[in-house]
């Protein structure tokens, strides 16, 4: 028991608020990559062209 | 070490967000639309979602290309034609779509098909000498058709072995397209892919369906394609001769300052600019040997392997533009006695419409049918339809 509360005090330490920080700059950075590759198919266009006959 | 765990964190973070995002939006129901069969749009196309939720007893597959979106806007397309008919055609295809993009799609959705027919739109200038374009296959590409067809459980190894390897050299232009199917193959296909790649594949279906489905549904609002919307149906049957009168009347309107029996606004467009050089150009064209030939019997063996009944409707050329370029007459005949060929081989139903590219007003340009064009298309998906029932 102590030892598992000394383990969550560790981890409480640890997570101080340059963790956080991180971690949502990493979820928004990987949020918006995944949107953007959902999306991107939209955008696409042709870059040829059959000859008109 | 404190960013290190906190990318960690973030990553499990985003995959907890993501089960729980396909779990509430994953739902297919908004992709039912009575009118998602006559919608013109590549995204539904391409999504295998989209096209197998709207597959009912009634509806038949139309697999065609440019033409679905020429005429939208008279009475005399599908899209009006059958807007109360019982029958919904499910039109597939747009530019760039060929036998081969074709094959892969009935595969891949005949399992899902309550009503064993399919029309199959053939338009003559596809069988070059070098068939379809590499740029246009990987545009028109589906990877999740393509996973459902190597998936499909009544379509021999052998046939998905044509066309895994067609698939693999017409994907020579796109080469993180073509890395993702060879994936496939090894897995759907061949058993060679290991644990890793099964898991790579599987998690990247669930990506692309995902995609597909965002950008088909965005695609709906955009087009005000409602969810869940149905049709009052007739019983009446269509007045063939009345739209036939519509749409003549529609095309000479449309068609008067040429005398190739173009509309206007295209013979100003696309072949006033061009016309000298194109006079006696197509003289030594030929279509007796093509790549596209061994596609279209692909699809055909898909029918047969599913049990699909399929009729071949073959597309005229424009006999006036075409007399202009001095295309041969026995080369445009062609194609049309080589599918013939195909279609009686494999029992399929075919509607040449090859002699009415001197029907005056038949054809808009030079290979797209005008409204005229279009109510022969109809009344024979709408006879075909009525076969044995």
């Amino acid at each position: 028991m102590k030892a598992f509360t000394t383990f969550i005090k560790k981890a409480f330490n640890f997570m101080d608020k340059e963790f956080w920080k991180y971690t949502v700059v990493f979820f928004v950075l990987m949020s918006m990559l995944y949107v953007y590759m959902i999306y991107a198919g939209m955008f696409k266009s042709p870059t040829f062209a059959y000859a008109a006959f | 070490m404190k960013k290190f765990a906190a990318f960690l964190t973030a990553l499990a973070l985003f995959c907890v967000c993501l089960v729980c995002v396909n779990a509430i939006a994953g739902s297919k129901t908004e992709l039912t639309s009575a009118q998602m069969g006559t919608w013109t749009n590549t995204y539904k196309y391409t999504s295998y979602d989209a096209i197998t939720a709207n597959l009912t007893k009634d509806t038949i597959p139309v697999f065609g290309s440019s033409e679905f979106n020429h005429g939208k806007k008279t009475k005399c397309h599908p899209k009006a034609v059958f807007r109360h008919q019982k029958l919904t055609p499910m039109l597939i295809g747009t530019k760039f779509s060929q036998s081969m993009t074709h094959t892969i799609e009935l595969a891949a959705i005949a399992p899902k098909m309550k009503l064993k027919k399919a029309v199959f739109i053939v338009s003559p200038t596809w069988f070059t000498e070098d068939g379809a374009r590499p740029e246009g296959f990987a545009m028109r590409f589906s990877e999740s058709e393509y996973a459902a067809m190597l998936r499909n459980p009544n379509i021999s190894n052998g046939l998905k072995m044509k066309i895994a390897k067609r698939t693999d050299a017409l994907l020579r232009s796109e080469a993180t397209v073509q890395k993702c199917a060879r994936k496939y193959d090894s897995v759907y296909l061949y058993g060679t892919g290991n644990a890793a790649d099964k898991l790579y594949c599987e998690a990247r279906q669930k990506f692309i369906r995902q995609r597909d489905y965002n950008c088909v549904t965005s695609a709906m609002k955009v087009s005000h394609i409602q969810p869940g919307a149905t049709k009052t149906v007739t019983s009446k049957v269509p007045d063939w001769k009345k739209l036939e009168k519509e749409g003549t009347v529609y095309a000479m309107k449309k068609s008067k300052n040429n005398k190739f029996f173009m509309y206007n606004s295209y013979f100003n467009k696309k072949f006033k600019p061009h016309m000298k050089k194109m006079k006696g150009k197509d003289a030594k064209r030929l279509f007796v040997k093509s790549p596209e030939y061994s596609d279209l019997n692909c699809f055909l063996e898909v029918c047969k392997q599913s049990g699909i009944k399929p009729m071949l409707v073959i597309l005229p050329l424009n006999k006036y533009w075409y007399d202009y370029t001095k295309l041969p007459m026995k080369n445009r005949l062609t194609v049309a006695e080589k599918v013939k060929k195909m279609g009686k081989k494999y029992g399929a139903e075919v509607q040449d419409l090859t002699s009415e590219g001197s029907t005056k007003y038949f054809m808009q340009d030079t290979v797209h049918l005008s409204a005229k064009g279009w109510v022969s298309v109809d009344e024979s998906i709408y006879n075909f339809y009525k076969e044995g029932i």
